[in-house]
């Protein structure tokens, strides 16, 4: 299978095993979906890569943890985006400046 | 139940996501989950240690013209009783735009919803004159603020509703055999549904059983 034909490549891919280019010379090479399951599909993060986690979250999203508790306790967020990185940090807790 | 257990429940979570996903509109794609300390497992597109917010899922649109993304993002936990997996929130919606700030709708469910709002409703961003009217006595003033009631918790819209809608409304080109996938799949959440609406009440289930049970005699 050549890039071409992949609709949605993976991020957590990119730079890894490269796919494409082994495809394309017709090397001996993986298919999408070996390459795919590769590594376990759920990852234990502990306290410290959760607040990391978090302060990234929250910094690519450009919001503060206290931004995004005023947006869900009015019921509205202004983005999905805000939305998706409430449901994501809302469980780990205010990460705090680094 | 064990962390361990939760996370292998939660594998099992996502691939079933993948495998729908791959089977009816994309390729290669694998959603992916983090668990939590606090014994929440976040799942969704590119999730990973360093990445607790899913990534929006581009689709192939029909006329390729408009870059549709399909946002999919589930928050799972185990139940009360710490025996079954269950799905704490859930997002699901389309856009128009790779960040997801051009949004046309999102399907929300949130359990235990605190602000008095339905657990599962529909948010769609469009305007019209009697949206207008209807919100100028309303508390929120746009139609994108609204909670559209969508089915409630046991029969929330699903990732197999999206996912046909885009398809019958001729959105995307679907792979062959879509059909058959999402029929699948979503007997599989029916089944579980059910499952988990006859643990909820027992009474009501023996009682349907046992008059089942008197028919056929």
């Amino acid at each position: 299978m050549t890039h071409r034909n992949v609709g949605a490549f993976p991020q957590n891919l990119k730079g890894r095993g490269n796919v494409t280019k082994a495809s394309s010379r017709g090397e001996k090479s993986m298919s999408v979906m070996d390459a795919v399951r590769r590594g376990p599909t759920t990852v234990r993060l502990s306290e410290d890569d959760a607040v990391r986690a978090a302060r990234l979250a929250l910094r690519d999203a450009g919001y503060t943890f206290d931004d995004l508790v005023r947006q869900a306790a009015s019921g509205d967020f202004e983005t999905i985006g805000a939305q998706l990185t409430w449901q994501a940090v809302r469980h780990i807790g205010d990460p705090g400046a680094e | 139940m064990k962390q361990a257990e939760l996370e292998r429940e939660a594998d099992a979570f996502a691939d079933r996501l993948s495998e729908l996903l791959n089977g009816t509109l994309c390729r290669g794609l694998r959603i992916t989950a983090a668990s939590l300390p606090s014994g929440y497992v976040l799942v969704g597109l590119g999730v990973k240690k360093t990445q607790v917010r899913a990534q929006q899922i581009p689709l192939r649109g029909s006329g390729a013209r408009v870059p549709l993304h399909l946002t999919v993002q589930y928050t799972l936990h185990d139940d009360d009783e710490g025996e079954h997996l269950m799905v704490s929130s859930s997002v699901l919606g389309l856009c128009i735009s790779e960040d997801g700030n051009r949004e046309l709708f999102h399907a929300d469910f949130e359990r235990d919803k605190a602000d008095g709002y339905p657990e599962a409703h529909l948010q769609v961003h469009a305007t019209s004159k009697d949206w207008a009217a209807f919100l100028s006595d309303a508390s929120n003033d746009s139609l994108n603020k609204i909670h559209l009631p969508a089915g409630g918790r046991r029969y929330r819209t699903t990732l197999e509703d999206m996912i046909e809608f885009l398809i019958a409304e001729g959105a995307v080109k679907p792979h062959n055999g879509w059909r058959d996938v999402i029929t699948k799949h979503r007997a599989d959440f029916e089944e579980r549904q059910l499952r988990a609406a006859i643990r909820r009440n027992p009474a009501v289930a023996v009682a349907a059983v046992v008059a089942l049970r008197s028919q056929e005699t």
